[in-house]
């Protein structure tokens, strides 16, 4: 990322990590139980948990890779991100108010615990541990390393120290006050992330006389860019939109706040409030990579080499420096809510969920849930600074992972009382398999399904289709007695 | 009051709706591998009827409110008109009207998916009385 590090984004950077020390210190002190740790105690009003699973929703590329790849492909990009005007609402209809009465009633604290609840299977439960912490890895790996580069270009540091530096920040408070720290830091980071994107926005829609005359600039050198497929096409587009927003159903990052919830009232405008963050905090995706494409094609600003320093060139060249330094830990603050989210995800799998899952529950789950946030830290850290290559490689099935994984078995299962346990696991492995086989495949050049066809999208689809019918085949005995 | 009769069948129009959606999703993908030029209409189908079947099956453990239903079939309907209308309008479009600073197409398609949803289905969902409705027991939803 093109460096920023001015005294004042220096400034107003220790000046975020110092109230986001504050929050996590004043979190630490009232995390005394596995609830407070894994579930923030069960207390998240619906300010709370709109604000930090909006957060948690959103890492680093929707203010860096985001406008990076609208600036490289047109409005298509769009399609990624406009299934945010449903998704809130969709996971509330159909897995709010399912997992908010699992967590009260069984005491349950994660997805892969919810599963194999419902399934009353140890195996589901295990399997599904194992899946996320798979993902669990990569996502985190991933997230460090975009968090290295945007700590890199508040401090000027380094890439090595700004990994080191943003990995101890984020488990200072994860260890110490577990998701309790970061919902706190999450409404604080999302409240910062929404007001600077929403800030730059005006300023974007502003830029070279205004989105008309950038639209009809684009449209003169590529009048597809502008189309509503983008240049990608349709079929590209609209996979994103299915895999982004049906794949929403099996994120447990973001899913997991169902189970902090305060009561069921919250859950009642939880979908316009998340969906108003969402919408705010994604201006800055669009505007940036339309106003500097559109500044390009104007001859105002000169081709980024790199896609990815489309954002902090329109941020020092075209934003006012308060507010480009605002953004600058807005950056930093959307990568550590995610990572704090996936870290604590990841720690209840090792220490909650596959102990269990095997009979034998942790004595201190507490103080082991601390050190496995710690160890997956250092693990992803290690990874991230180790290869770039196999960085590349774990952040491509993250979200495909989670989705073709958890999607069946939940939010389908959730709901059909017939669904078994082998149609969960048949589910979850077709998910596993298809994701991280085709991903090696293409990954190796052995072979690469056809352009406009995501992995994400076969696996989401074929997991789901296995799960209907294996399910209805185990079924069949079950439906006289409707 | 739940109506166990109707709480029984009405995941199996959900169910019947996602495995259609499913089913589009493949031949789209199939096709594409073909270079078929209709593959973009069997996934802008599939990808609306996949959100219509989710959300029917979220409304599916009790009797749904004329609101909810509306919120899922609506949404598909929306979705699948929106999306008909980027695929009916071509991927290059004239540029000499705007709406808002975007081609009409573009805005057509994204306006309607971005707004209309992002403000009816939170409002439907406040109105439903989902949060009033009697839990649900995760073991046996729909027992």
């Amino acid at each position: 990322m093109t460096a920023g590090a001015t005294p004042l984004v220096v400034t107003v950077g220790l000046a975020y990590f110092a109230v986001c020390a504050v929050i996590g210190v004043a979190a630490a002190r009232r995390t005394r139980t596995p609830a407070d740790f894994f579930a923030a105690g069960r207390g998240l009003g619906v300010v709370t948990l709109a604000l930090s699973s909006m957060a948690a929703t959103l890492s680093g590329f929707a203010f860096v890779g985001g406008p990076a790849l609208v600036y490289r492909v047109g409005f298509g990009a769009v399609f990624l991100v406009l299934p945010a005007s449903i998704t809130a609402t969709l996971t509330a209809w159909v897995l709010g108010r399912p997992l908010r009465a699992l967590a009260v009633r069984h005491g349950v604290l994660t997805l892969p615990e919810a599963l194999g609840t419902r399934y009353g299977s140890p195996r589901v439960h295990a399997a599904s541990a194992i899946a996320l912490l798979i993902a669990v890895v990569g996502y985190v790996a991933t997230n460090l390393l975009a968090l290295g580069l945007a700590l890199d270009a508040i401090f000027g540091c380094g890439l090595a120290a700004g990994v080191a530096l943003g990995t101890a920040a984020t488990v200072a408070y994860t260890a110490t006050g577990g998701i309790l720290a970061g919902v706190w830091t999450d409404v604080f980071q999302g409240l910062l992330m929404a007001l600077a994107s929403a800030a730059v926005f005006v300023v974007a829609a502003g830029a070279g006389g205004g989105p008309a005359v950038l639209i009809r600039a684009i449209a003169a050198e590529s009048p597809t860019w502008v189309g509503p497929w983008g240049t990608v096409g349709a079929t590209t587009a609209l996979s994103w939109f299915f895999v982004f927003g049906i794949g929403t159903l099996g994120q447990p990052h973001v899913l997991h706040k169902f189970f902090m919830m305060r009561d069921d009232r919250v859950l009642r405008w939880y979908p316009a409030l998340m969906t108003g963050a969402l919408g705010v905090t994604l201006l800055l995706y669009v505007g940036v990579g339309l106003a500097m494409r559109g500044l390009v094609a104007l001859g105002l600003e000169s081709a980024p080499v790199r896609p990815d320093d489309v954002t902090p060139i329109f941020l020092l060249r075209h934003v006012p420096p308060l507010l480009a330094a605002l953004v600058f830990s807005g950056v930093a603050a959307a990568i550590m809510s995610t990572v704090n989210a996936f870290l604590n995800v990841g720690a209840a799998a090792l220490t909650h969920d596959l102990p269990r899952a095997a009979g034998r529950p942790l004595a201190r789950p507490l103080a082991a849930g601390r050190l496995a946030t710690v160890a997956l830290a250092l693990a992803a850290a290690g990874v991230a600074l180790w290869s770039d290559a196999l960085v590349a490689f774990l952040a491509i099935f993250g979200w495909g992972l989670f989705a073709s994984v958890f999607t069946p078995a939940l939010a389908i299962g959730l709901h059909w009382p017939a669904a078994s346990a082998r149609a969960a696991l048949a589910s979850i492995g077709t998910g596993v398999t298809l994701t991280l086989g085709l991903e090696s495949l293409a990954a190796l050049r052995v072979a690469a399904l056809p352009a406009g066809v995501p992995v994400a999208g076969i696996s989401l689809v074929a997991a789901t289709a296995v799960f209907l019918a294996v399910g209805a085949l185990d079924a069949r005995g079950e439906v006289t007695r409707v | 009051m739940d109506d166990p009769r109707r709480a029984a069948t009405t995941p199996r129009v959900a169910l019947g709706t996602i495995a259609v959606a499913l089913g589009l999703m493949l031949v789209g993908y199939g096709g594409q591998g073909r270079g078929a030029a209709w593959t973009g209409w069997c996934l802008a189908l599939g990808t609306a009827l996949a959100f219509g079947g989710f959300l029917r099956l979220g409304v599916a453990r009790r009797a749904p409110s004329p609101a909810e239903r509306v919120a899922a079939w609506g949404t598909a309907a929306w979705l699948a008109a929106a999306f008909a209308v980027g695929l009916a309008g071509g991927d290059r479009p004239a540029v000499a009207r705007l709406v808002l600073g975007l081609p009409v197409p573009t805005a057509l398609v994204f306006l309607g998916i971005a707004l209309v949803p992002a403000v009816a289905l939170p409002l439907l969902f406040a109105l439903s009385g989902e949060r009033a409705a009697p839990a649900a027991d995760p073991q046996h939803p729909e027992a």
